[in-house]
């Protein structure tokens, strides 16, 4: 039976982590799939014992709403958030300090979330639109992404990969 | 029960909400912070927007979908009819992901209230959200299998091997280094996943190759493809794939385990030199 691996999350969050695709390719995908993009990958990340490990890991963003307050962003392993940013209007930092808006979320190993960590950060500040929330916060969150932007290969070919002019 | 307790109780509990309500101005709308937890252990959060006349729209801006797609959790259909119906019940609406309803200003703090319960409601899938482990990546079992496969004739199993192409630098996710060159061939084993555009890395693999051809100590390797979640790819850039490779095998979603049967296999029969 597969074990979790929950153990990794602070070398997952610590490590410069890549999803082959390029920024204007999730802003298409945005823009086409109602505000809402979810992908996943596989990183190799060294632990403590410079052990090599395999991982599945997820990205959700969500630009649905008009309001950029609403916005999140999250990284997935085990489909359980382990890190993240979003808005809230008011939330408590751990050591039971008051705080407002922006925040990034931190693992607790024992209660296996990030629900309920959470570190008031100013990534956001001043930021506006789409591009500038996925610049930042996946910066911020040590995801980057291919330079390379393909295109929308959907455009010039079928569903079976087929360019029809070439036919 | 003494009537004297329950009347202390219930100004405490008022002094408790009075506490727990807090407001602020966002982008002209009142964000109001209310003392209802909601289950991803955030409080719940209400904008009120002033619009014409006695007109007031209050939502939850969206937040509730959001954050439940940042757990993972996505609003299918049947999810976003359930929380119709408890916004209808609620006397509000459920639209495009957002607890609405437009009101008049007499009616501003039962809209905030039941804004506020349905957001809090919503978010009960968050109780039945637990982790689910994997069985491993591809890449695991590809390195577990090439390892446990690994013959005296083969000297060492190596992973993501940087190679030097003509014009950039690619690497091969495993190669097969032979005790002795003349009697068994190197192999580069690359796990291909569709990626976001299947032809995309099909072009790419494709560049690794090309950009590798005719060059030493590379031309002599054979190339060993492994197409994961082939149900994705286009018959085009699988093709281009086979074309580059001296083997290449195709998984479909879930039949991931098959990979550690077929590699050794695979492995034995290109590291034979014709």
């Amino acid at each position: 039976m597969a074990s979790d691996k929950f153990f990794l999350v602070p070398q997952i969050v610590a490590t410069k982590k890549y999803i082959d695709i390029s920024r204007s390719e999730i802003e298409r995908t945005l823009n086409d799939e109602g505000g809402e993009v979810e992908y996943d990958w596989e990183e190799t990340i060294t632990d403590e014992f410079n052990v090599e490990w395999n991982v599945t890991l997820k990205l959700n963003i969500s630009c649905k709403s008009p309001l950029m307050f609403a916005w999140s962003i999250a990284l997935k392993l085990h489909q359980i958030r382990i890190d993240g940013i979003d808005w809230h209007s008011t939330f408590c930092d751990p050591e039971g300090t008051k705080h407002r808006g922006w925040h990034r979320h931190r693992f607790d190993r024992k209660k296996q979330s990030a629900d309920g960590q959470r570190l008031p950060t100013t990534v956001l500040e001043g930021a506006s639109g789409t591009t500038a929330f996925l610049i930042r916060t996946l910066k911020e969150m040590n995801i980057s992404l291919s330079g390379v932007d393909h295109g929308n290969y959907e455009l010039f070919t079928d569903q079976r990969g087929i360019n029809p002019s070439s036919e | 029960m003494e009537t004297t307790n329950c009347s202390q109780i219930r100004e405490a509990l008022i002094r408790r909400l009075n506490d727990e309500i807090a407001v602020q101005t966002v982008l002209n709308q009142c964000v109001f912070s209310l003392p209802f937890k909601c289950l991803d252990e955030r409080a719940t959060d209400v904008f009120v927007e002033k619009m014409l006349g006695d007109l007031y729209r209050v939502h939850d801006a969206g937040i509730t979908t959001s954050h439940l797609f940042a757990q993972g959790i996505h609003i299918t259909g049947h999810k976003a009819e359930v929380f119709e119906e408890v916004a209808k019940r609620l006397g509000v609406g459920y639209l495009a992901g957002t607890f609405e309803v437009s009101c008049k200003e007499s009616e501003v703090q039962d809209a905030i209230l039941a804004v506020g319960q349905c957001s809090a409601l919503a978010t009960f899938e968050v109780a039945a959200h637990k982790p689910i482990v994997e069985e491993d990546p591809v890449k695991t079992r590809v390195h577990r299998s090439l390892n446990q496969w690994k013959p005296d004739y083969i000297k060492q199993i190596s992973r993501n091997v940087p190679v030097k192409g003509r014009k950039a630098r690619h690497s091969f996710d495993f190669v097969s280094f032979p005790q002795e060159a003349d009697l068994t061939n190197t192999v580069a084993v690359q796990v291909l996943p569709p990626s976001h555009s299947p032809q995309a890395q099909a072009e790419r693999y494709g560049f690794l190759v090309l950009d590798t051809e005719q060059l030493a100590p590379y031309d002599t390797w054979k190339r060993f493809a492994i197409v994961t979640k082939v149900e994705s790819w286009g018959d085009r850039p699988l093709a281009l794939v086979r074309d580059l490779s001296e083997e290449t095998i195709t998984l479909l979603s879930g039949e991931e385990d098959k990979v550690e049967a077929i590699v050794p296999q695979v492995m034995a029969q290109l590291s034979k030199v014709a």
